[in-house]
């Protein structure tokens, strides 16, 4: 297995803030690595890094061996990455169905005067009907093609974690990202989830997560990786992770003596 | 088809008519840029400005055809937009309104200082080429050209981009240039409007086309429901035809225009047809007759 996505020495500054130091992550394909750390370590600035909302002040970020690093984010999502976002970030006041077409956007081309002859364009039509599939298949996977003509703004918060999924999946992409799936649900909401992104993970996609819930995480992923004050301080399996000292102080604290 | 019209129908009224259908051109062009785009843009009329004087200079000054002069005031517009949009569009929310408003003012004062133009004196002897049916026959166009792009790709990418334009970025919609495409193509429609509005109304100055009248669109598309083609539609009839009714009442005539926005802003605080989405409400009720019939069928 080659690594999909590699991140090498990333460093990110804010003013006089260091939010990432120095992080080295590579993931292998077809895997599911987890990020976790207490709060404010760093989790979805990486995040927004390797999907181009920032640039780092120094590292790299390759996907595919490519260099992606300061890409613009409407490039790096046609290269193949998708992402969901911690506050869930939806399309409100469109459908559910409409929000999981505009994953497709990046995989489409018609345009405005495309779109005002297709009525009478063959090309556009198709090229419609294949959104309109595509996104339906998407909508499946997480089991909402039922509420396909809700508005988003009124679907249930768990809910709306899934359809940020699909959206994510109309894109195509062969790297999912998901910033903290779990966080709000329910715990059989969880266990759905769980198996919907097992079922994501066989369809030969690559999965990174920052999650808060360890159950969820230690269930779920292949290899961990622990960030602390924006260093990475461990990674390894879910076992060498529950073992590690380094781990353990920072999410408990160090004894005194 | 024009002597039916002119047949049944005063020239008091024809005229107020054929304004109105002007009117609702530049306002569905404004809705595309508001209401779908969500960018607020205070300068409307100085696009509807830049295609009145385009096109009237163009049959005055150089005979131009009425036709082409027409889509020729359409491309100023756009072209205008374009070079505004450049420096402007990377603003969001009020800076965006505030930057309109002073590139809007900047055209108007440019146009007021020109010698073409006519300065302060205003262009005219301009042919009246604008009639009813002409207004009717391109209502239903932009009408047509609103739909289908409200139900395309291009459409659901600037509604993205207005409910929340990072999350359009991530899903790889190229944010900035959509912004620049719905900018050009809804000043394109207020300048198609502008060019009728000038071979209708024959004489053009430029303090037609102020604040007061970008306000006025604005007006339109909010009062009638932000993004919705109907509502955009029954807000500038509502709002255009007020006023010609309540002459009856003089004085009075617009305090009771005003209170009349003010309640109906009370009542339907997201415009007039805000809520209504007809392709969605069709849809929906296709999609649940057609699973009734499925568990039906099933059990």
């Amino acid at each position: 297995m080659s690594a999909l996505l590699e991140l090498q020495d990333i460093t990110i500054r804010f003013g006089g803030l260091t939010a990432v130091d120095e992080v080295n992550i590579s993931i292998d394909s077809g895997t599911i690595r987890a990020l976790i750390g207490p709060n404010g370590a760093g989790k979805s600035t990486i995040f927004n890094i390797v999907t181009g909302i920032y640039s780092p002040t120094s590292g790299k970020v390759l996907f595919n061996g490519e260099d992606i690093t300061g890409t613009e984010p409407y490039m790096i999502t046609q290269k193949g990455i998708a992402r969901t976002f911690q506050n869930i970030r939806l399309f409100g006041k469109m459908t559910v169905l409409e929000n999981v077409k505009i994953g497709q956007h990046c995989r489409t081309k018609s345009d405005f005067l495309s779109a005002v002859t297709g009525i009478i364009n063959p090309v556009v039509k198709k090229e419609e009907k294949e959104i309109e599939e595509n996104s339906l298949q998407a909508l499946e996977i997480v089991e909402l093609a039922d509420k396909r003509y809700e508005y988003a703004q009124n679907l249930s918060y768990g809910e709306q974690r899934r359809l940020e999924i699909a959206r994510g999946l109309a894109t195509n992409p062969s790297l999912l990202l998901l910033d903290e799936p779990a966080a709000g649900m329910n715990p059989l909401e969880k266990q759905t989830l769980m198996k919907m992104i097992r079922k994501i993970q066989d369809m030969n996609l690559t999965i990174f997560l920052v999650e808060h819930d360890m159950k969820f995480v230690m269930n779920l992923s292949d290899r961990i990786a622990v960030l602390d004050y924006g260093r990475k301080i461990a990674t390894g399996s879910p076992e060498e992770i529950q073992k590690d000292p380094d781990v353990i102080a920072a999410y408990l604290g160090k004894d005194v003596d | 088809m024009n002597q039916i019209f002119e047949s049944i129908l005063d020239p008091y009224y024809m005229q107020v008519l054929t304004l109105l259908g002007i009117y609702i051109i530049a306002a569905l062009g404004l809705n595309l840029i508001t209401g779908a785009t969500g960018m607020f843009s205070f300068g409307h009329a100085a696009y509807f400005a830049v295609g009145a004087y385009g096109a009237a200079i163009l049959t005055v000054n150089f005979g131009f055809p009425f036709y082409i002069a027409l889509v020729a005031g359409g491309l100023m517009a756009s072209l205008a937009a374009i070079i505004i949009g450049f420096p402007a569009l990377r603003l969001t929310g009020d800076y965006l309104g505030i930057v309109t408003l002073g590139f809007g003012e900047i055209i108007r004062v440019v146009f007021l200082n020109m010698k073409i133009t006519g300065g302060a004196i205003g262009l005219s002897g301009i042919a009246k080429e604008t009639n009813l049916s002409i207004v009717i026959v391109l209502v239903m166009v932009t009408v047509y050209i609103m739909y289908a792009l409200d139900n395309s790709r291009f459409g659901r990418a600037l509604v993205a981009i207005r409910e929340d334009d990072i999350a359009a970025e991530s899903m790889g919609i190229n944010v900035m240039t959509y912004k620049m495409k719905a900018f050009a193509l809804g000043c394109f429609f207020a300048g198609i409007a502008g060019g009728l509005y000038s071979h209708l109304i024959l004489y053009i100055n430029p303090s037609d086309f102020g604040f007061a009248k970008s306000f006025e669109f604005l007006c339109f598309v909010v009062l009638g429901g932000l993004g919705s083609i109907p509502g955009v539609i029954l807000g500038t009839t509502v709002l255009t035809l007020a006023p010609e009714f309540l002459r009856a009442v003089a004085d009075y005539r617009m305090m009771i225009y005003g209170a009349l926005m003010v309640f109906m802003m009370i009542i339907r605080p997201k415009g007039l047809l805000g809520d209504v989405n007809l392709h969605r409400i069709f849809f929906k009720k296709k999609y649940q007759k057609q699973a009734n019939r499925s568990t039906a069928a099933g059990g």
